[in-house]
């Protein structure tokens, strides 16, 4: 089944149309996952888009608003279909960061790659974040940072993970965060955008 | 330690400082041949911030007989970071941005945004070159955002996440260099607390790490010199940048 015009209206930020597109495939009986998957597909593009600076936050934000439109009517369709979330996330901004944006992204594309995720918000430090592994056993935990402020405190929290003698694969990202970076402090995972953050989750999981 | 006895110095610095860098310059002992500004905002697209100022490193390189270009910027979202020459000396402060020039200290800084993770940072140079938080902010985005999208639901939504990142602060902290604009500008920076129901907070800068960058006193715990060839990157301790 051609997809392709729901991926656009994801991409173009076209609410209505992304909600009048999904209404109309699930009515036609089409496969919930390959509906999702349109709509993802339009988000690997607003990424790609974002990271070659031909678009900015305001685009990516309302192409993932429409998703979210089509992912309100999409849920409860993969849940009857039995496409149940396997994996728990846990996602939050380090401790003095109150930069939210990215992290929001974040979760929605988690949200459409069918993971549970708890989002622990903003400002969250390290013992917070042990917590909420201990409570809710999740596969995967996402810190965020937008500022080299904060960046450190994204190996002051996998320390106090590891410290914890937990083991849950931590992913960072955040607009001044790098691979090396990523490395240097023990995360398992980076991403330069949510939808190469879903990648890697989907990688993580598999192996 | 300076480098050299008398060094001939160039300046490349950012214009958010350009009030900052007025009042240094009558202090600056002579040693700087010349001071270009450039655009305010480049660290929203760190890449584009590279490429100008490295355009800029290798003109200057070019154009003067000097022995140092100092950079007056911090790592700015780390469009920084990569900057080289080829025959003088690069000198950069060692702060993530430029609210470490303005308080003086990378310390000072530090210790502000853990106290009050909540503020965000005003000062006059901050005011002129972008709309603050506060009665202006939404209506000139509102413009700016009809501009680009024509669906008004759109448009509410996008203002309305524009809030709710504004709602994440508390306080709208002023930092006093004493320059020109200074009383206008502390007085639109008490507007803006009022119209956000936030706290103000008036905080004296202080001009001694500008000052010291100017004038070639540059020791190794506040500033950072990258030999001709070499470059930094963020260390990610508190000596915020490294030599690489």
């Amino acid at each position: 089944m051609d997809h392709s015009d729901l991926t656009n209206a994801i991409i173009k930020g076209k609410r209505k149309d992304a909600k009048k597109l999904v209404s109309e495939a699930i009515d036609e009986k089409q496969a919930p996952e390959e509906i999702l998957g349109a709509m993802v597909g339009g988000m690997d593009v607003v990424g790609e888009r974002f990271k070659n600076n031909e678009i900015f936050v305001p685009e990516m934000l309302i192409a993932a608003r429409a998703m979210k439109t089509g992912m309100d009517l999409l849920e409860p369709v993969l849940t009857e279909a039995g496409l149940q979330p396997e994996h728990k996330a846990i996602v939050g901004t380090v401790k003095g960061d109150l930069h939210d944006i990215g992290k929001n992204l974040v979760v929605m594309m988690f949200k459409g790659a069918n993971l549970d995720v708890i989002d622990l918000g903003t400002d969250v430090a390290p013992e917070a974040f042990v917590e909420a592994i201990k409570e809710h056993n999740p596969t995967i935990v996402g810190l965020s940072a937008l500022l080299t402020t904060t960046m450190p405190m994204m190996e002051a929290t996998i320390t106090a993970i590891r410290d914890a003698g937990l083991d849950t694969k931590v992913l960072v990202g955040g607009a001044p965060v790098t691979a090396d970076y990523a490395d240097s402090i023990g995360a398992n995972g980076y991403a330069d955008d949510a939808a190469t953050a879903v990648t890697l989750v989907r990688e993580l999981i598999s192996a | 330690m300076p480098i050299h006895p008398a060094p001939r110095i160039a300046v490349i610095a950012c214009g958010v400082l350009e009030e900052e860098l007025n009042s240094c310059a009558v202090h600056d002992n002579n040693k700087v041949v010349v001071t270009v500004q450039m655009e305010q905002g480049l660290h929203n697209t760190p890449q584009l911030l590279q490429e100008k100022v490295q355009a800029t490193i290798d003109q200057l390189e070019a154009d003067h007989d000097i022995t140092a270009i100092v950079l007056g910027y911090g790592l700015c979202s780390r469009g920084t970071e990569g900057l080289t020459s080829k025959t003088c000396s690069l000198v950069i402060p060692r702060a993530h941005d430029c609210i470490t020039i303005l308080l003086g200290s990378k310390e000072r800084y530090a210790q502000h945004i853990q106290e009050r993770p909540g503020t965000y940072w005003y000062s006059v140079g901050w005011n002129r070159n972008h709309t603050p938080p506060g009665p202006d902010r939404i209506p000139n985005l509102r413009t700016e955002l009809e501009k680009k999208f024509d669906d008004e639901e759109d448009i509410d939504y996008l203002l309305e996440c524009e809030e709710h990142s504004m709602r994440m602060y508390s306080t709208a902290s002023f930092i006093d260099t004493g320059g020109g604009g200074t009383k206008e500008e502390s007085c639109y920076t008490k507007q803006c607390a009022n119209c956000l129901g936030w706290e103000y907070e008036h905080l004296s800068g202080d001009l001694d790490l500008l000052q010291a960058l100017l004038n070639g006193e540059w020791d190794d715990d506040r500033f950072l010199i990258i030999p001709p060839g070499r470059s930094f990157r963020m260390s990610g301790d508190d000596n915020v940048i490294e030599l690489v």
